[in-house]
């Protein structure tokens, strides 16, 4: 275990032969990353370490030195960038986004959502902030080609995580937010959902990226390895993303 | 289950910081309790910064300065190996800073209630000046340390902002238990942001309770 000389900090925690993978997550797919991470880890032995937040923010963190193994971005520019720049040595897309319209309000459970966006007046809706948040920025592009008439009050969440929070906790009668957060709840969801955006250009191609700094760490190309398994990819459909088809990027 | 993780790394770096914080305060406060220098006010006014100052400016400058791109961050590369941001080493020298009027305050009180007649009789009586210090200033001066250390402690404990700017929310490195209730909201795993939430509450308000009692003046307790 000679690498584990550029590891120092990640002995403590470790047994002989696993590694520590930390893998920088965009919230939007956090769910199913902490699917795969307990099946990977299951299957492999690694140990898995999740952050998440919104794209945005991860990129910076990365750019500033943060110890990131894997970063699984809500878009293709954040990894392609890094793989331009030296930061990242291979990238690849693991799933196509999609946006779906929510409503917890009881008052809506039977009616379409879009539908009652389009006639919403003075009704709060949460995106992803548009500024850090690919998803905010589909949103964005959505409500401005279907909800044009409608007089909204548009909130932003830190992320797409966050903007369902507003929704969840009622502070927002509609949101716009990845289908994998309404997946989550959709048992007992109280109001509406609409059916996934799955039309261009509000889908959200969505690429993952092995750091540079995971190096040696043999967990981290593993874990990248992985997203792309018949198996993990059929998890990913699941949880409401459409699958990236053709995988553009490759270093 | 909730994962308990984040309240003990939060314990950690409350204890740690808290330590650093009583040895780096004490001058601090002696100096300006007894000094008649010009520069007493603006040290006043720039230890009392971070009671004023948005943790995000404060989490912004520690950003670029601890930065592995900065002189001193790029230094502590050199040196250690490892950055400074998005570490729990980071994380301690930001707590360091912005938790440092909450201990120099009190011990600025109980120096100044103090006075200096004690000191210099020791000193009379041929005591060295640290000497001095340590057997007649500290003991007296006891409430002023409790405070400090009890403050510094639960101030800490409570971070949120500056560790959201320089952390990176790191399991088992730099997620402290308030980042952990923000992700938990955001995860909408309500469940365990209630548990964390309690358990801080009650912590809090023992911590001030512990505080309030042992500070309360002695005529009342007679």
């Amino acid at each position: 275990m000679f690498r584990c000389l550029a590891l120092p900090l990640a002995l403590a925690a470790t047994s002989a032969s696993a590694e520590s993978v930390t893998v920088a997550v965009a919230s939007n797919f956090a769910g199913p990353a902490r699917e795969i991470a307990q099946r990977f880890e299951a299957d492999t032995g690694h140990d898995v370490r999740i952050v998440t937040g919104s794209t945005g923010k991860l990129y910076a963190q990365i750019v500033a030195g943060a110890p990131f193994d894997v970063f699984l971005s809500a878009d293709e520019e954040a990894p392609e960038r890094l793989l331009r720049d030296g930061a990242a040595t291979q990238a690849s897309r693991y799933a196509l986004g999609v946006l779906i319209v929510v409503s917890a309000d009881a008052a809506l459970k039977d009616a379409s959502c879009v539908a009652a966006l389009q006639v919403a007046s003075g009704d709060t809706v949460a995106i992803a902030n548009p500024t850090t948040a690919p998803y905010g920025r589909a949103a964005t592009a959505f409500l401005r080609s279907y909800a044009r008439d409608a007089e909204l009050r548009v909130v932003h969440g830190d992320n797409v995580a966050q903007a369902m929070h507003f929704v969840v906790s009622g502070g927002a009668r509609f949101g716009l937010v990845g289908a994998a957060q309404y997946h989550a709840v959709r048992d007992e969801w109280p109001g509406c959902a609409s059916r996934p955006v799955s039309r261009k250009p509000y889908t959200i191609p969505q690429a993952a990226a092995l750091l540079e700094r995971a190096g040696g760490n043999a967990g981290a190309g593993a874990f990248f390895d992985y997203l792309f398994t018949a198996e993990v990819q059929s998890l990913i459909a699941d949880w409401g993303y459409e699958l990236p088809g053709t995988s553009p990027g490759d270093a | 289950m909730t994962d308990l993780g984040p309240l003990f790394l939060s314990l950690k770096l409350a204890a740690v910081t808290m330590a650093i914080l009583l040895v780096v305060a004490t001058p601090v406060a002696w100096w300006l309790a007894n000094t008649r220098s010009a520069l007493k006010a603006p040290v006043q006014a720039i230890v009392a910064l971070p009671i004023v100052l948005p943790p995000t400016v404060l989490g912004f400058y520690f950003l670029v300065f601890l930065s592995p791109n900065s002189a001193l961050g790029g230094l502590w590369v050199d040196v250690t190996g490892s950055s400074l941001t998005f570490s729990f080493t980071g994380l301690v020298l930001a707590s360091i800073v912005y938790s440092l009027p909450f201990a120099v305050q009190p011990l600025l009180s109980a120096f100044e209630a103090l006075g200096r007649r004690e000191y210099e009789a020791a000193q009379t009586l041929g005591a060295s000046r640290l000497d001095a210090f340590a057997s007649v200033v500290a003991p007296l001066a006891l409430p002023g340390f409790l405070s400090a250390a009890v403050l510094s402690f639960a101030h800490t404990l409570g971070e949120f902002g500056v560790v959201l700017m320089v952390g990176g929310n790191i399991p088992g490195e730099t997620r402290t238990v308030s980042i952990a209730i923000y992700d938990h909201v955001e995860a909408l795993d309500y469940a365990s942001a209630h548990t964390l939430s309690l358990i801080l509450l009650v912590t809090a308000f023992a911590i001030l309770l512990a505080l309030f009692a042992l500070n309360r003046p002695r005529s009342a307790a007679a």
